[in-house]
């Protein structure tokens, strides 16, 4: 990395800074971006990034996954087999890849209720989320979306009122809201960044409402009878795949 | 499995161990500090070798050949690992080596003996020659301790040699002696029983009793042949009377007729007969013949006239007839005789029943006398044997005390070993980090192995669901820096590490440390 890629970077991230004060929906105006720098610290995949081969990895996951659904929009949750799997990195570059398409846009709806990570790229502080859309009659869905450092990607993060999580994904207000999600915009792709299935009821429960599910496969964390659990617990036919992840 | 899946398992392992890089630095270290500690304490050992020669190759071998037993070479080796590895020798060895302190407490001796005999290893190198070798924590130690083994079994063996064949000439000498009064027993025994038995043998018994058969079938014969002759006399002697005087009368003209008739042949030789003296004697002769027929017609008379037995004319002279005299002389002759037989045959008839109880008590004896004579000669037998033996033994220990049968010779005298042999400190030194890395490896590599976790993207292909992606392991940047400082402080570690593990290795060798 050269030193004037450096200093520029510090450009854009005080800019960053100052527009941090307010993180509202409605300046979703996409202009601070994240610098490559930043991009490679939070392993985010973009175009003419150095390590070329884990962008065309998951570009091919995106044509996979599109084929699956005829080029219609889906939902797809992104679960793993173990706390120690890595679905939200694979949800994250998921959503960075579908949205480079500049015919689409992604939006990543955080449900890790142990580690929530869309803060890290949501432009600005969040305060609501999706679990406080679901206690809250009053907030909107607008109010929970934000809008993120990445072009076309918006986040759902997951909200302070994380206790009873597995009740509100279960209320008919879940099932319309992510509905509605899908149906506003047809170019949208939706995915849910879920604890594992296999220990979480939050996980299951959302795994009824989802289109597909992908299995993220982290190194040297999981045992194959963790993923024929999952496996199980999800159902065979709802599950697009495994992604290994290394 | 290929080189590819072996490079993926590497990987794999590598990436295991970075992750636990120091507990894993920690481990190498404390294992190699361990060996290098167990390699401080590790006594150094010396060893040092002797050759012995067994020998009994000597000018005597073929002269002698069957005539003194020698010990055989083949059974050397044994005899010499048994002898040198025997708490005897060993305890003799201990004592001269350590002197008082074997004797500090009961069981010190018996430890000494044992750490020697852990110590002392015999081997054979063929045709009768016999290595032994020696360890020692010094090379001084190693070499005095073998010296002194040696020497020990050496003067040992040999006053051992001597010993043993003066002992077997004694016990065969001891045995002959035995044996000899056993045969004078047995010979006495034997004088005894024939002293005491005149029977004979069978065979003069039967001769004897043959004889006498023959001699009785003899005397019967003859005194039948008596009895006949008797009957054949004593009708003759009837036929005769005992007295025959007219015939003497008779007998008596006959005689002088005879006389007169050869004198008057002779005259009648030398004179005509016409000689007065041949005229005188035809009267004679013609009165002699007429007197005859006188005497012949008187007694024919009296025959007729007389029928009793004859007596003996009265008056006349009175004559016996000499057959009937000859007659009775050989009638009594022939019964005396006849007695005599008789009383012989009766004599060897007894005669023929005493052999007969001889014979008897001849059978009976002959078995008691076999059986002597069995002892005797078997007796004898071992005597003779037991005699060579004797002459063998004293030839051998004669051969011993003139050092001429096995010896041994030292081939090879022990050295004093300039260099420890086996593992010493600077082999633990290079072996520390060597087991550490090995060990730490190793553990790794049976981690990985053993752990079921999902550590190879090819093991979730057996689910039945397509793999979409196998994302490769991203690195940010932080991380990469983390990564480099990681090394660099690991490098520093391991060097740091190396540094203190050389001096230490350094300063005890020099001997600052232990």
């Amino acid at each position: 990395m050269s030193t004037n890629e450096s200093d520029g970077s510090i450009e854009l991230r005080s800019i960053a800074a100052v527009t941090e004060s307010n993180p509202s929906i409605s300046q979703m105006e996409e202009v601070n971006r994240f610098t490559e720098r930043e991009l490679d610290a939070l392993k985010i995949v973009y175009p003419g990034m150095h390590n070329s081969t884990v962008l065309n990895i998951f570009r091919e996951l995106r044509t996979q996954l599109l084929k699956l659904k005829k080029k219609e929009n889906f939902v797809c949750m992104v679960s793993t087999a173990s706390y120690r799997g890595n679905a939200s990195f694979v949800t994250l570059n998921l959503a960075s890849v579908f949205a480079l398409d500049k015919a689409k846009t992604s939006l990543i709806i955080d449900t890790n209720l142990h580690a929530p990570h869309a803060q890290n790229i949501i432009f600005g502080q969040a305060e609501k989320g999706i679990t406080d859309y679901l206690s809250d009659s009053s907030l909107n869905i607008k109010d929970i979306v934000y809008a993120t450092s990445i072009p076309r990607l918006r986040a759902v993060p997951l909200g302070t009122n994380s206790e009873g999580a597995a009740e509100y994904f279960e209320s008919e207000k879940m099932l319309s809201f992510i509905d509605e999600l899908r149906t506003r915009y047809s170019d949208r792709y939706i995915f849910i960044d879920a604890p594992p299935v296999a220990s979480s009821s939050e996980a299951r429960i959302l795994a009824g409402l989802v289109d597909m599910v992908v299995l993220v496969v982290n190194h040297g964390s999981v045992t194959e009878e963790q993923i024929q659990t999952s496996i199980d617990v999800v159902g065979k036919e709802r599950i697009a795949g495994l992604i290994y992840n290394n | 499995m290929d080189v590819g899946q072996i490079l993926l398992y590497v990987v794999v392992i590598f990436r295991e161990l970075w992750q636990r890089k120091f507990l894993a630095l920690a481990m190498i270290a404390v294992i190699s500090f361990a060996v290098l500690v167990f390699g401080m304490l590790w006594p150094s050992k010396f060893e040092t070798s002797a050759t012995i020669h067994a020998d009994n190759q000597n000018i005597l071998g073929p002269l002698l050949a069957e005539q003194a037993r020698q010990s055989k070479v083949d059974d050397r080796t044994k005899i010499v690992r048994e002898k040198l590895y025997s708490p005897r020798l060993l305890s003799k060895v201990a004592k001269d080596l350590y002197g008082v302190k074997t004797e500090e407490t009961p069981i010190s001796m018996a430890n000494y003996v044992s750490e020697l005999r852990t110590r002392l290893i015999v081997k054979s190198l063929g045709s009768g020659y016999i290595s032994v070798d020696f360890s020692a924590t010094s090379a001084e130690e190693a070499y005095r301790g073998l010296n002194t083994i040696i020497d020990v079994f050496i003067r040992g063996s040999s006053e051992e040699q001597r010993e043993e064949s003066r002992e077997a000439f004694l016990f065969i000498d001891n045995q002959v002696k035995q044996y000899k009064d056993q045969l004078v027993g047995a010979e006495v025994n034997l004088k005894e029983f024939s002293s005491q038995n005149f029977d004979g043998r069978d065979s003069d018994v039967s001769a004897s009793i043959q004889r006498l058969r023959s001699q009785i079938e003899e005397l019967k014969i003859s005194i039948d042949e008596d009895l006949i002759t008797m009957k054949a006399l004593q009708e003759q002697i009837r036929g005769e009377s005992e007295f025959s005087a007219t015939t003497i009368k008779v007998d008596a003209y006959t005689l002088r007729l005879a006389e007169l008739e050869s004198r008057l042949s002779a005259l009648l030789l030398s004179y005509t007969d016409d000689y007065p003296d041949v005229i005188s004697l035809r009267y004679q002769i013609s009165d002699l013949t007429r007197v005859m027929e006188a005497a012949a017609a008187e007694r024919a008379t009296e025959t007729a006239s007389r029928t009793g037995p004859r007596e003996l004319d009265q008056g006349s002279e009175a004559l016996l007839n000499p057959l009937y005299q000859e007659l009775r002389s050989r009638i009594s002759q022939v019964e005396t005789g006849i007695k005599a037989k008789r009383k012989r045959l009766s004599v060897f008839s007894t005669l023929l029943e005493d052999e007969f109880e001889r014979r008897q008590r001849v059978a009976e004896r002959s078995a008691a006398k076999a059986e002597l004579v069995r002892d005797y000669d078997v007796t004898k037998k071992i005597y003779e044997d037991m005699l060579e033996r004797k002459e063998k033994a004293r030839l051998s220990m004669t051969l011993n005390i003139e050092g001429q049968g096995v010896t041994y010779r030292i081939q090879e005298p022990p050295l004093l070993p300039l260099v420890p042999s086996g593992l010493r400190f600077l082999h633990f030194v290079f072996l520390g980090p060597f087991i550490a890395l090995i060990f730490t490896l190793g553990l790794a590599v049976a981690y990985v192995l053993v752990d079921p976790r999902i550590r190879f993207s090819s093991r979730i292909q057996g689910f039945d669901l397509p793999v979409l992606a196998v994302v490769p392991h991203i690195n940010t940047p932080i991380t990469k820096r983390l990564r480099r400082s990681d090394i660099v402080i690991c490098a520093s570690i391991a060097f740091f590490t190396g540094i203190v593990y050389l001096s230490v290795s350094i300063l005890h060798h020099l001997g600052f440390i232990l």
